[in-house]
């Protein structure tokens, strides 16, 4: 699979006026393969944005290398720019112009037919309010806008930061549908988003990032998978003794108010036959699969604290 | 092209640029109109009745001579050397198209440089506020030849703007003197002179509107160039006055004032008076010295250069976050 994105080693450090500096990217590694809806995700600071910035040539690198479209930039994004689009972070445009003024004029600017407004405009569901003033759209129309000046070029690159930011559930749902639609058509779609759920529903792949360094990136499956403690939670008739008996079995058991959790347990059934050997008769057994949010919330602490020790 | 049509189209299309464009305008409306109300053409009754009264006021200043009055300096003086009136005193105001038209068309790019402050600092500053900034570069992210072209709509819209308001107000200078006043002593010579104070401050104009969008630019914001503009007047203008004029007592301390090449620049040459060798003597002449628009030009010139250069540098190399 050819890949459409490739990042490696990428370092950014602010340097403040009076001589502070914050390290924005420490060495990021990011890889997304062409048609694939890829999930872009990490903490506030994480370095998402920054990444985002510097792969369109909006910051400078210290160091690394980012190749975009199979070519290296920045030095070849003038060449390759016309295949990509992005927003970045919530884009503001100016409230007197109307929707329409504001695409015609980046239509105009990158020499594109104005014929593509009007496409642009009811692939997001603007039409009918194109010709009011952007200060009367709400945060939602806004995104839609954004998105619409993303989709002007005909990408076969999309990069969005934060798309869903401001939109109500219809509107998430909206979204949704336009990344897997444009995916469908074999646009790559690179999205960063803090709605974790709508992530896990339409990406292929994830990187997550934390401290300005990916510290997980694969398929979804491959992810959460990976993340997988084998944790099953019980419910039984006596669970004290219940759990006093899987302990005394080897088994690593966690009380909670209304059952208990097994972890790291390959074969549940292992449970059903050890509880049934003392005649005590399992009542529900639920494994529990991380989801894309916990995977996060863990990885994310647990550099949380690696950076706290060190 | 596809870049300038873009700026030219956001340029015209932004309401800070209608809503100064109508308020310059407004203004000259209102100065024409004033003009065409406040003045006349001159008749040869006008002439008459200022003969007449010219005389009658004569005659009345000799009379109150030869009574003496008890503010004059007593028996003996000569009431013959009083003057007659002058007639050209006693008429209405007429509209002399060699005396006011330079100064008018001064006034006209003093309101156009004002004009170009506002909307070439707003052009780019608003942009940067706005997020527009980053949004073209990642349709445009060649950094320098984006910037330029920002820069060309604007002193492109700013010389057709100067141009197309500056034919009205030419138009109503014409029709004011041609209705209200006279062409006498307009020689080819004086249209070339007048011509040339077109130019130049149609040139102090885009200087004016580069410096707005160079600094706007570079302080990312409108209120950079604003900020600015009060630093130049409180420093420029007050602070060496103060400090260089009444404290230290500088020879020719004018020089540091921004002003004074303005005012060359316009007037073609200044003359100022140096009076700091002069310190406790009465009959001290001071030293005259001149200010050129050659002066003026190598400043303009020199502020231009940084401006633009520290608008591009900073354009071309900082992260846009």
């Amino acid at each position: 699979m050819t890949a459409v994105i490739e990042i490696e080693g990428l370092r950014k450090t602010y340097k403040g006026v009076f001589g502070g500096e914050h390290r924005a990217l420490d060495g990021l590694d990011l890889s997304v393969t062409a048609g694939q809806v890829h999930g872009f995700l990490g903490p506030n600071g994480s370095g998402k944005t920054t990444t985002l910035r510097t792969l369109l040539g909006l910051i400078r690198a210290d160091a690394g290398r980012m190749v975009l479209l199979g070519r290296e930039v920045p030095a070849a994004l003038p060449e390759v720019m016309d295949s990509i689009g992005a927003i970045v972070e919530s884009p503001q445009f100016f409230g007197n112009f109307s929707g329409r003024k504001t695409l015609t004029l980046l239509a105009q600017a990158g020499g594109l037919p104005l014929s593509r407004v009007d496409e642009v405009l009811a692939t997001v569901g603007l039409t009918d309010r194109a010709r009011d003033r952007v200060k009367g759209y709400s945060l939602g129309m806004r995104q839609r806008l954004a998105v619409a000046s993303a989709l002007l070029k005909k990408p076969r690159l999309l990069i969005l930061d934060e798309p869903a930011n401001g939109l109500d559930p219809a509107g998430i749902r909206e979204m949704r549908d336009l990344m897997r639609d444009l995916a469908a058509d074999g646009v790559t779609v690179v999205l960063s988003s803090h709605i974790l759920g709508e992530v896990q529903q339409i990406c292929d792949s994830v990187t997550i990032v934390a401290k300005g360094r990916a510290i997980v990136s694969g398929p979804v499956e491959h992810v959460l998978a990976s993340q997988d403690r084998g944790e099953y939670r019980v419910r039984v008739d006596q669970p004290l003794l219940a759990a006093e008996i899987l302990t005394e079995a080897g088994a690593q058991v966690d009380v909670h108010d209304d059952g208990f959790v097994v972890r790291d347990l390959v074969d549940p059934s292992w449970i059903t036959r050890t509880l049934a050997a003392r005649e005590l008769y399992v009542a529900e057994l639920v494994p529990l699969r991380p989801d894309l949010e916990s995977v996060f919330l863990t990885l994310t602490d647990s550099v949380d604290q690696q950076v706290g020790i060190r | 092209m596809n870049l300038l049509k873009a700026e030219w189209n956001r340029l015209a299309s932004r309401r800070f640029t209608k809503m100064t464009l109508l308020v310059l305008v407004g203004g000259l409306l209102l100065i024409a109109a004033g003009l065409f109300i406040g003045n006349q053409k001159i008749s040869e009754s006008d002439w008459a009745a200022a003969r007449v009264r010219a005389a009658a006021t004569t005659t009345e200043m000799r009379d109150s001579c030869q009574r003496g009055t008890p503010d004059s300096n007593g028996p003996g003086r000569n009431c013959d050397v009083i003057e007659p009136a002058n007639p050209e005193w006693f008429l209405p105001s007429t509209f002399a198209f060699r005396e006011n038209a330079e100064p008018l068309v001064a006034v006209f790019g003093g309101l156009m440089c004002l004009f170009a402050f506002l909307v070439g600092s707003s052009f780019i500053g608003a942009e940067w506020s706005s997020g527009g900034v980053a949004n073209l570069l990642l349709w445009r992210p060649k950094r320098a030849p984006t910037l330029l072209g920002k820069y060309v709509a604007l002193l492109t819209g700013l010389t057709g703007v100067f141009v197309a308001v500056g034919a009205v107000w030419t138009a109503i200078l014409w029709l004011t003197a041609r209705f209200r006043g006279n062409f006498d002593g307009v020689t080819s010579g004086y249209a070339s002179s007048l011509g040339l104070t077109w130019l130049r401050m149609l040139a102090l104009t885009l200087v004016i509107g580069t410096v707005a969008f160079a600094v706007a630019s570079v302080g990312r914001r409108t209120a950079a160039a604003l900020g600015a503009a009060i630093g130049v007047i409180l420093v420029g203008e007050v602070g060496v006055r103060i400090l260089f004029a009444g404290l230290f007592e500088v020879p020719q301390y004018e020089r540091f004032v921004p002003s004074s090449y303005a005012g060359a620049w316009v007037l073609k040459k200044l003359e100022f008076a140096d009076y700091t060798k002069c310190s406790g003597t009465a009959d001290c002449m001071p030293q005259g010295w001149t200010l050129t628009m050659n002066d003026s030009a190598a400043v303009f010139g020199a502020v231009v250069v940084l401006a633009l250069g520290a608008a591009f540098w900073s354009f071309t190399r900082r992260d846009v976050t």
